[in-house]
């Protein structure tokens, strides 16, 4: 589209849990897709099917510019090469001053954070908040000199953060206000709202005088991921007809999926605006004007395309060899699955389990959530580069040929 | 139909025929033709848009009076324009220099043709064109200069295509030369119309700055008209779907109407609605800039019926069988839509929109997209017409009360405290009734202290009871 490619200069960047789903994704991108031209670290993809045939990320990402270190709490998997990894945990200031002091960077991006699924509240809230805070104090130069001067900060929040996990969301931009406390009903999204409220006050606080500023993504999904496509894959290929022909709602409610490499993208986005609003400050020029500003702020980010919830896991399905048709489809009401998932949460509940359909599950497949990125269009001229079709493709294409390569394994 | 066919039909669906009733009775025209003022040639105008367009006339006669006759002499001066290139027994090297000198034609006075072959069905226009080059030349200059520009723009695209369609092959290829070749047909319509409407003050002059929008309104409705006429056009040995589209699907051209290849066929066809759909939001869009009641009826109205068309074919294997239409009841209804506001008329595209996304399949190889560019469409609408607000949301997350919240409660609190009062005073009067009438039984001798007495031993209910046992 672009005659002339962007290229995009970071410096020396440090991706704190770069060796997770949208930090691999991170890495690639700083290090101008080694998945795309090292056969080593290749992306697994279905060979000879016109379905899973896409051009390259790299013709169409941006050229970046950057020394790309990687900080994790484990960093045997997720790895590679041409980026420099260092094992440390956020939760330790002398860690991370020891980390600080290998690495001297100009750009941390934050994305660690335990799975939202599994860990414990305990565990939730002392890495995602008072890791944060550490990770924000060390950078900033205010527990101890690490011989640097870190100029600014990117921390990945997310689109739940404005979510009580039951109403509705249409087109929601970045005045809505964040949901605590009570409103709030998911522990996870609480500790990412104070953990952006950290980052965000935290901005020119520091003695660096470090910028910084908060991406919030919805429905993330793409190659590696755990969650998402992982399991539609799953359900589509283990579930009977009957099921995969259910359908909870009337399928009218549009809903955000967002591929990984947009974010990932609009990370980068965010960390050279930052840096060029430093530059700004340093060389004592005023600051940008409200409507630009870029540090302090939050960013929400999508496909800007929600699809309609349901059309996402027969995309899917179907590209398992499952289809189900429109007029195959049985659509049950919200209301009464509403109440079965009552009773059944109540009943296994006396067995302590929690049964395979839950209220809130039932309440997200029929809920509208989608979000505006009218601000992070303006302000970061971010728009998204792969379209959720190409993205349900890579992502699906990934699982499929993974599964079959452990399966040719185990047989071997 | 016969009569028997439509009282049969309309029985079994009243609410099209509710729908045409409400047209035809509660339809009032924002501007009304004079005719009783008009001299012979604008007549004989009006008569030939009632002969040549079905759809258009009755629109265009309910034009504010500034722009009525101006639309109505560039529709005709279109449709002679397109009646000189559709027939195919005028030789190219007469063709070619009328359709690319018919600007000129508009100021040469008396001019006539009547080289059309007998069977042309609106021959009849260009034997009697001087009627509306009189007209012509009675317009303003301002609106004369717009049509002739159109004029020549769109004459010489006609002659490039016949000249390619002669000497070469003029089946479309690309989806790039079937937009160009909309644009000629159409997109230039879309641009003259938004000239005139910018001229006469009735749209928002940045239209004009956002050439692809009134683009997008002409390219949606002639995409719309190829995509429903593709049997019809495909008997008369014409093309009109790109083959970027179509070799996707099957081999060859003819292939999409045999019915072992109907499932090839309808993915093709639903790619085809994919690409007009496209244009959905920009037409919306432009709309919004309209400032003339009767120019947005005139703008909007074919812009639903598309839209409905649209969902009538998809994923509709008559399409590839015979010429399909949306009934007239439902037409009746989308015009009522869309001569109200640009809201009406958003909420019927989204309604459309839901139902061709509710035919949408998973073994569509265009399903996501499909669905991403009903999604769109859908965004769009809410981001003109929000159904939530962040300052209401707020006010709900701080407990903060809004100005009419507030007044309703200071109301609801006077009106407490009144009744209150009123109760007091009601107590107090009983009270004071109650006591005096107890004074003056005292007064008159009643014993309290007995009463007093009796009350704390307790009333004995059961003693005529326990006389009774004793017998």
């Amino acid at each position: 589209m672009s005659a002339k490619k962007r290229t995009l200069e970071l410096g020396n960047v440090m991706v704190v849990g770069g060796c997770g789903f949208l930090g691999w994704h991170i890495v690639d991108h700083l290090l101008n897709f080694p998945s795309e031209t090292d056969p080593s670290v290749a992306l697994p993809k279905p060979q000879g099917d016109a379905r899973f045939e896409y051009p390259t990320l790299a013709s169409r990402y941006p050229d970046y510019k950057a020394k790309v270190s990687v900080v994790d709490l484990r960093t045997n998997n997720n790895r590679l090469p041409g980026a420099e990894y260092y094992e440390g945990d956020i939760t330790s200031a002398e860690s991370m001053l020891k980390v600080f002091r290998a690495i001297q960077p100009d750009l941390v991006i934050h994305t660690a954070s335990p799975s939202p699924i599994e860990a414990s509240k305990e565990l939730l809230h002392k890495v995602n908040v008072d890791g944060t805070r550490t990770l924000l104090e060390v950078a900033g130069g205010e527990r101890g000199d690490w011989g640097g001067k870190c100029k600014a900060f990117v921390y990945t929040s997310s689109s739940s953060v404005v979510h009580d996990t039951e109403s509705n969301l249409v087109n929601v931009d970045e005045s809505w206000p964040l949901m605590r406390g009570k409103r709030q009903k998911e522990y996870y999204s609480e500790t990412k709202a104070d953990a952006e409220e950290l980052v965000l006050k935290y901005n020119r606080k520091s003695p660096s005088g470090m910028v910084t500023a908060a991406v919030r993504p919805a429905g993330i999904f793409g190659e590696k991921d755990t969650t998402l496509t992982h399991k539609m894959v799953e359900h589509g290929t283990q579930a009977s007809s009957t099921v995969l022909k259910m359908q909870l709602g009337e399928n009218n409610n549009l809903f955000d999926f967002t591929y990984v490499g947009n974010i990932a993208y609009a990370h980068m986005l965010a960390g050279s605006r930052l840096l060029a609003t430093y530059a700004r400050y340093e060389s004592g020029q005023g600051g940008p004007l409200d409507h630009e500003r870029v540090d302090g702020e939050a960013f929400n980010i999508t496909n800007d395309s929600p699809i309609y919830f349901w059309d996402m896991g027969r995309a899917i399905w179907a590209l398992v060899g499952r289809v189900v048709e429109p007029d195959q489809v049985w659509a049950l009401p919200e209301g009464l699955l509403g109440t079965i998932g009552g009773i059944a949460e109540t009943v296994l509940g006396i067995f302590g389990k929690t049964p395979r359909l839950t209220r809130r599950q039932v309440r997200y497949s029929c809920m509208t959530r989608y979000f505006s990125i009218e601000k992070a269009k303006y302000r970061l001229a971010y728009l998204p580069v792969v379209t959720v079709d190409e993205g349900v493709a890579r992502a699906v294409g990934y699982v499929i040929e993974e599964q079959q390569t452990t399966a040719g394994k185990k047989a071997l | 139909m016969g009569a028997i066919g439509n009282v049969l039909y309309y029985t079994f669906h009243p609410f099209e025929l509710r729908a045409i009733l409400q047209w035809k009775v509660w339809h009032n025209p924002p501007h009304e033709r004079n005719e009783k003022d008009e001299t012979e040639t604008q007549k004989i105008c009006f008569k030939f848009l009632d002969q040549t367009s079905r759809s258009f006339s009755a629109v265009i006669k309910e034009l504010h009076p500034e722009l009525l006759l101006p639309v109505c002499v560039f529709y005709l001066v279109l449709r002679g324009l397109d009646t000189i290139e559709d027939d195919t027994s005028i030789p190219l090297e007469t063709k070619e220099p009328l359709l690319r000198n018919f600007k000129d034609i508009l100021t040469k006075d008396g001019w006539n043709f009547d080289g059309n072959r007998p069977e042309e069905k609106d021959r009849e226009l260009l034997v009697q064109f001087h009627n509306v080059i009189t007209e012509f030349k009675n317009m303003k200059p301002a609106y004369q200069a717009i049509i002739k520009d159109i004029t020549d723009k769109m004459g010489n695209g006609m002659a490039d295509y016949c000249r390619k369609a002669a000497l070469d092959d003029a089946s479309m290829k690309t989806v790039e030369e079937y937009d160009l070749y909309c644009y000629y047909v159409a997109g230039l319509v879309g641009e003259g119309l938004t000239r005139l409407f910018v001229e006469a003050e009735f749209g928002n002059p940045a239209l004009l700055k956002r050439p692809h929008l009134h683009r997008s309104m002409g390219l949606f409705l002639q995409k719309t008209n190829i995509i429903r006429d593709i049997r019809e056009d495909f008997d008369d040995n014409r093309r009109f779907w790109p083959k970027e589209i179509w070799s996707n699907h099957v081999d060859q051209f003819e292939d999409l109407f045999k019915p072992e290849n109907r499932e090839a066929a309808l993915n093709c066809s639903s790619e085809m609605i994919l690409n007009a759909l496209e244009h959905a939001e920009e037409c919306l869009f432009y709309l919004a800039g309209l400032r003339e009641q009767s120019i947005f009826n005139f703008c909007a109205i074919p812009q639903s019926m598309a839209i409905a068309t649209m969902e009538l074919c998809f994923r509709n294997p008559a399409l590839f069988q015979r010429n399909i239409k949306i009934t007239k009841g439902e037409a009746c209804n989308l015009m009522t839509q869309s001569t109200q506001n640009l809201q009406v008329l958003c909420d019927s595209f989204r309604i459309y929109t839901r139902k061709i996304h509710q035919k949408n399949t998973p073994k569509d190889p265009n399903f996501l997209k499909i669905s991403i560019v009903c999604g769109k469409i859908e965004k769009f609408i809410e981001s003109i017409f929000p159904s939530q607000k962040a300052e209401e949301i707020k006010r709900q997350v701080t407990g903060e009360l809004t100005k009419e919240e507030q007044e309703q409660k200071q109301a609801d609190d006077e009106s407490k405290q009144d009744i209150f009062f009123m109760l007091a005073m009601m107590g107090a009067v009983i009270f004071m009734v109650a006591f005096s009438m107890m004074f003056v039984a005292w007064l008159m001798g009643a014993r309290f202290d007995l009463a007093w007495q009796e009350i704390k031993g307790g009333i004995k209910f059961n003693e005529p009871e326990a006389d009774h046992s004793e017998l």
